[in-house]
């Protein structure tokens, strides 16, 4: 062996070293991350619509689509005077170059969302990434464990929609974004670290971070987890089915290690595709079908501080004219449906997003407002503050 | 330490990114021009040309479309395109050194990828291969496949010292993505991993 091959072969164990010292991190005492919920386990089905409408959009501006919900945290430098912000993509046309992220924040003290602000655009992320974008869509916002805002937008490449990538983007001053990176989620090999995309809110986790769920979309179609820690930075990434045909996952932690994920059905089936983890991520099984029926449209679920579990989703057969709220225990799952909405023909109600809100009369065994966003017509973002009867039993 | 601070990625340092796009892009698009150029006349101008068209503040866009497209080459694809340039300055001949065994790698490894991103492992069999490249188990293995390579094959001094520059870059930098897989490969050096194996069968043929 001569003396380029020995000094590569120390490289190699110096690389080894490195990269074990670049990785350590204090420990912070859990493994493996678990997820927050509740103590509680009764389920809630007693709840009224106290408060609905359509969110402001910007002026002159016709379309509207994919809504995502934050509220804000009790360390977010609006949190005094804001309850929640909603985000999503409007512009001439889904797809349009002039679609932005527009934003608006609901007021405590005018109890009404106050004017809408454009928060992201195309030129602004390109120029930050060093990469043109061709166009933006879905958002996704999450606040960290410090209160910080993140969104995750999907922005295409040459190709469209089966070009996406997902661009995180963090608060630099309150509601002023500024882009991070793009997630790597797909390999160079072959597909160019493309074709994912991202709709649904982040499950939160026990030590301040969250999972993110995402989908991959080029024909085939299938569900994948991120984790992020309590900072918003992306730790790993699990695979959470093996079926090609379901897409848009949205997270529920029935226990700090036992999840499911609800995915939206690409197949004849029109069912919602239901896959589930016991190891808190680690490895996901699928499990079959709930026994709801989904036409191809997203649904958002959400588990509630009662314990119990909430579905939002559009029925198969009637379609996105109708959208309708399924409450469950929490285990084992039983639904029972409700209709929210129940329009006419070529009417769409889709792409619901469900959070919880603690209002300003929240105490500690009342159940915060649950807030629930979708697309109206293609034209403007909807909304309904929904609130429970039931009160929640005092932590012991 | 615990295992999961082995297990958790490390992304590349954000401020890092647009530079690499750049200067990434400058070096790969100059090289095929380069290889392209210099065999009609001897000159590195248009080459150059086109390298610091790249790199200039008001010209970078032309970086920005091919990330647009293809998002960032490989820091083994900018190894090469750095080769290409150091080949044409010391007027050597230009020599694909990489090891037909590592080349067969390669190969099976990009058609691993390809099986992953389409979600077509069996069910019994999930390795999950795109986000082990995250872990240092999936930067351990390269190790070792190299470290066999230097040890059991007559390699070039040229490869042992590029793989080892390779793998220094992307554990310092945790260049392009963070993922060790996207340090080794693209589709441009998996295609060229591809004719090379080609050209080998055939000439063993012969």
């Amino acid at each position: 062996m001569n003396t380029p091959h020995r000094l590569a072969l120390a490289l190699l164990f110096a690389v080894a070293l490195c990269d074990a010292v670049l990785r350590w991190q204090p420990s912070t005492g859990a493994v493996t991350p678990e997820a927050a919920v509740p103590v509680q386990a009764q389920a809630c089905t007693d709840y009224r619509v106290v408060r609905e409408g359509l969110i402001p959009m910007p002026e002159g501006v016709p379309a509207a689509h994919a809504s995502s919900l934050v509220a804000f945290p009790p360390t977010h430098p609006l949190h005094a005077h804001k309850a929640l912000a909603a985000f999503w993509f409007a512009g001439t046309r889904e797809s349009g170059s002039d679609v932005q992220i527009a934003s608006s924040m609901f007021d405590h003290t005018t109890q009404a969302w106050d004017a809408p602000q454009w928060v992201v655009n195309r030129h602004t992320v390109g120029q930050d990434l060093g990469i043109q974008i061709r166009r933006i869509g879905n958002p996704v916002a999450w606040a960290d464990a410090r209160g910080r805002l993140h969104l995750f937008v999907v922005a295409t490449g040459l190709g469209g929609w089966a070009a996406s990538r997902v661009v995180h983007l963090t608060e630099q001053a309150p509601m002023q974004f500024k882009v991070v990176r793009t997630l790597p989620l797909t390999a160079l090999v072959p597909a160019f670290n493309t074709s994912t995309l991202v709709r649904t809110v982040p499950m939160p986790l026990s030590d301040g971070g969250a999972v993110l769920p995402l989908y991959f979309e080029i024909g085939i179609k299938y569900g994948v987890a991120v984790r992020l820690n309590a900072e918003g930075e992306m730790q790993s990434m699990t695979r959470i089915t093996q079926r090609r045909e379901v897409l848009q996952p949205t997270l529920v932690a029935h226990s700090p290690t036992h999840w499911s994920a609800f995915m939206r059905d690409y197949s004849p089936t029109e069912m919602v595709a239901h896959s589930e983890t016991w190891d808190a991520g680690a490895h996901w099984q699928d499990v079959g079908n709930l026994a709801l029926s989904n036409p191809g449209a997203s649904v958002a679920a959400l588990r509630m501080s009662s314990g119990g579990l909430m579905l939002a989703h559009n029925p198969a057969g009637r379609g996105r004219e109708v959208l309708l709220l399924s409450t469950s225990a929490n285990q084992p799952l039983s639904w029972t449906t409700r209709t929210l909405i129940d329009g006419v023909k070529a009417d769409e109600y889709s792409y619901p997003t469900l959070i919880e809100v603690p209002t300003v009369t929240t105490t500690h065994n009342t159940q915060p407002d649950v807030w629930l966003s979708y697309t109206h017509m293609r034209k403007a973002i909807a909304f309904k503050q929904l609130r429970f009867n039931c009160p929640v039993r005092s932590q012991p | 330490m615990s295992w999961s601070d082995l297990t958790h990625a490390v992304l590349p340092q954000s401020v890092f990114l647009p530079l690499w796009v750049k200067l990434s892009w400058a070096l790969v698009a100059s090289a095929v021009v380069l290889r392209l150029t210099y065999r009609l006349k001897a000159t590195v101008w248009p080459a150059a040309v086109v390298a610091v068209l790249m790199l200039l503040p008001r010209t970078d866009v032309l970086s920005g479309y091919l990330a647009l497209a293809f998002q960032t080459p490989s820091v083994v694809l900018v190894v090469w395109a750095l080769w290409c340039w150091a080949d044409v300055i010391q007027l050597r001949d230009p020599v694909a050194t990489t090891p037909t065994a590592v080349a067969c790698l390669g190969v099976l490894l990009g058609w691993a990828l390809v099986l992953d991103t389409l979600n077509v492992w069996p069910a019994f069999f999930n390795p999950q291969l795109y986000a082990l490249g995250f872990a240092s188990a999936g930067l351990w293995l390269v190790l070792a496949v190299t470290a066999a390579v230097l040890l059991w094959a007559h390699v070039a001094p040229r490869w042992a010292l590029s793989a080892a520059a390779v793998l220094a870059v992307y554990v310092l930098l945790r260049l392009p993505t963070g993922n060790v897989w996207d340090a080794l490969l693209d589709p441009f050096v998996w295609l060229a991993l591809h004719v090379q194996l080609w050209r080998t069968w055939r000439a063993a043929r012969t």
